[in-house]
């Protein structure tokens, strides 16, 4: 009995439980070797002019192309920086050894993007700082936009499908495609390439930054005119001296279907959601006040939606067919005296019933219901009935305890 | 150590979905759950010649992967394992299962995703959590009495 509860409550959990299948050891072999921290999570953003800061020389003049910064004479952090780059030295995970103790920070440039939209809508400065790590390797932060720590030796031994090439020390901001870029290279690398999908490439600016550092930076705009399919970023690569690939760094023209990227909604109204929801395909179903019900089609198959009580409640969730078939008649519940329910097409109307014997119908719209609780007492069920008024189906409500 | 670290790939390679899931509830969605497993792996790794061979690795990696999820969600505060409160992710999906799981106590609401979303047996939820083996059996048979019942009064059965 108690294994047959077992394999039952099991298949209960199972049905519920994302199949998605994001698996990439690459990722956790470039996190184990970096050892680098993460950054806040901006996905979007595009950038434009880079200004060099500080004292500069040509850095042709030490056989790189670019700027070259004098990290000692650039001008000295201020506190606000050197507090979050102590804090990032603070935050390291329990389990690892924790980042050697930081030395001087300076400013090194400054560059113009968005953080926040693609394409751009407000570019704002950023400045990049540069911070010493005592026992070698260093750390940065863009303001506005995030920072991390690298350790140039475990980069260099870092494995890539290449083995000629170690990955680049990049973050990108993508919505389909890769937008912005920015990076650091060592020195051993002399030039910076960005490769595009229809065969072109672009040289990105370096500018380099003396010893202790001795690393090279980077902050990269992907031109407007590469952002579809067939002329997007694909890698951004640094070449040595004689033109040989000594670190490469790949982006995928197939993005994950449920990976959130920013959409607008038909209203214009934006928001982050999987790629699989056509936001722009959505209709919305239910507007009552603050509260609001979308619906879109889920590439695959099924629906999303998408749904506000606008008294602090509210979700998202998309439906496959397979989740479909598997849920409940009335798949309900809410809070905050709102009630909301995905129902299936052969429940024509759904009475609910509330504790002092109180009953309200509702009639599904496009097969879901949103519906704000007049009743001053308990829901206790949500009761389905088919066309002809018969009861098919009934949900208990106890535990949801739903009122005005 | 290298064997170790070979033995971690295959951990991941065979066992991804289920520890993203079963993590899920800790790191407050799939997209986080993903993060913390990635980075917990990444973690093991560095740390491979830490494991001394006492228990399962898997237990040891699991252990890793819920404290690299605490810390992410709560980077400004050391959260013992103890005191994390899991909710169901997408509770959308299942509103009665939501409620009857949300209806137990933390600690053995943890010890039900563990497993049924992550599929561990007992010993290496023994191991994750640092806890007795019987500890799990009885929080389980427990659980397990109180979810069916549960369900059986939502009016839509197990």
């Amino acid at each position: 009995m108690t294994e047959t509860i077992d394999r039952l409550i099991q298949a209960r959990f199972e049905a519920v439980a994302s199949p998605v299948d994001g698996r990439d050891w690459n990722d956790v072999l470039a996190r184990a070797a970096s050892a680098k921290q993460r950054r806040a999570p901006v996905r979007l953003a595009l950038a434009a002019a880079v200004l060099v800061i500080g004292a500069t020389v040509t850095a042709a003049a030490f056989g790189w192309p670019g700027t070259l910064v004098d990290f000692f004479k650039a001008p000295p952090a201020p506190e606000s920086v050197k507090a979050f780059f102590h804090g990032h030295n603070a935050a390291v995970p329990g389990g690892v050894s924790p980042w050697t103790k930081l030395g001087q920070a300076h400013e090194i440039m400054t560059a113009t993007f968005d953080a926040n939209n693609l394409p751009p809508e407000h570019p704002i400065l950023h400045t990049l700082y540069v911070a010493q790590r005592n026992g070698g390797g260093f750390c940065f932060l863009w303001t506005g936009f995030g920072g991390s720590c690298a350790d140039p030796e475990d980069a260099a031994k870092a494995t890539t499908t290449d083995p000629a090439a170690r990955p680049l020390g990049l973050e990108s901001l993508e919505n389909d495609y890769t937008g912005f870029v920015d990076g650091w290279i060592r020195t051993d690398a002399r030039t910076v390439e960005a490769r595009f999908a229809d065969g072109t490439t672009a040289q990105i600016p370096v500018t380099w930054v003396s010893a202790p550092i001795d690393a090279g930076f980077f902050a990269y705009v992907v031109p407007s005119a590469h952002l579809t399919r067939a002329d997007a970023l694909t890698s951004v690569v640094a070449l040595d001296a004689n033109g040989g690939v000594v670190g490469r760094q790949t982006f995928a023209l197939t993005k994950p279907l449920d990976e959130d990227v920013m959409q607008t909604l038909p209203d214009g109204r934006k928001l982050s959601l999987p790629r699989r929801a056509q936001a722009a395909r959505a209709r919305e179903i239910v507007k009552s006040g603050p509260a609001y019900l979308w619906v879109m089609p889920r590439t695959g198959g099924g629906s999303c939606y998408l749904y506000g009580t606008g008294v602090g409640g509210g979700g998202f969730a998309c439906v496959s067919p397979y989740w479909a078939a598997r849920l409940p008649a009335i798949n309900g519940g809410g809070a905050n005296g709102m009630y909301f329910a995905q129902v299936k097409p052969s429940i024509a109307t759904i009475e609910l019933h509330f504790r002092n014997g109180d009953r309200e119908r509702l009639t599904p719209v496009d097969g879901f219901v949103l519906h704000k609780i007049e009743s001053g007492t308990p829901l206790v069920a949500a009761v389905g009935l088919d066309r002809s008024g018969k009861v098919i189906f009934r949900q208990n409500l106890r535990f949801h305890a739903i009122t005005r | 150590m290298e064997e170790t670290a070979a033995s971690i790939e295959r951990l991941y390679r065979e066992r991804y979905i289920r520890f993203r899931n079963g993590v899920a509830p800790v790191a407050g969605s799939y997209e986080a759950a993903h993060d913390a497993v990635q980075e917990g792996f990444a973690r093991a790794l560095r740390a491979s010649r830490q494991y001394s061979g006492r228990g399962s690795l898997e237990g040891w990696v699991w252990r890793i992967v819920l404290r690299t999820a605490l810390e992410l969600r709560r980077p400004d505060e050391e959260l013992p394992l103890d005191d994390v409160d899991p909710v169901f992710v997408e509770p959308e999906r299942d509103f009665a299962l939501t409620a009857a799981v949300q209806a137990l106590p933390p600690r053995r609401r943890l010890i039900v995703f563990l497993r049924y979303f992550a599929d561990l047996p007992y010993q290496t939820i023994a191991e994750a959590l640092a806890i007795g083996e019987g500890t799990v059996a009885a929080t389980l048979a427990q659980a397990k009495e109180a979810l069916a019942a549960i369900l059986d009064e939502e009016g839509v059965r197990p």
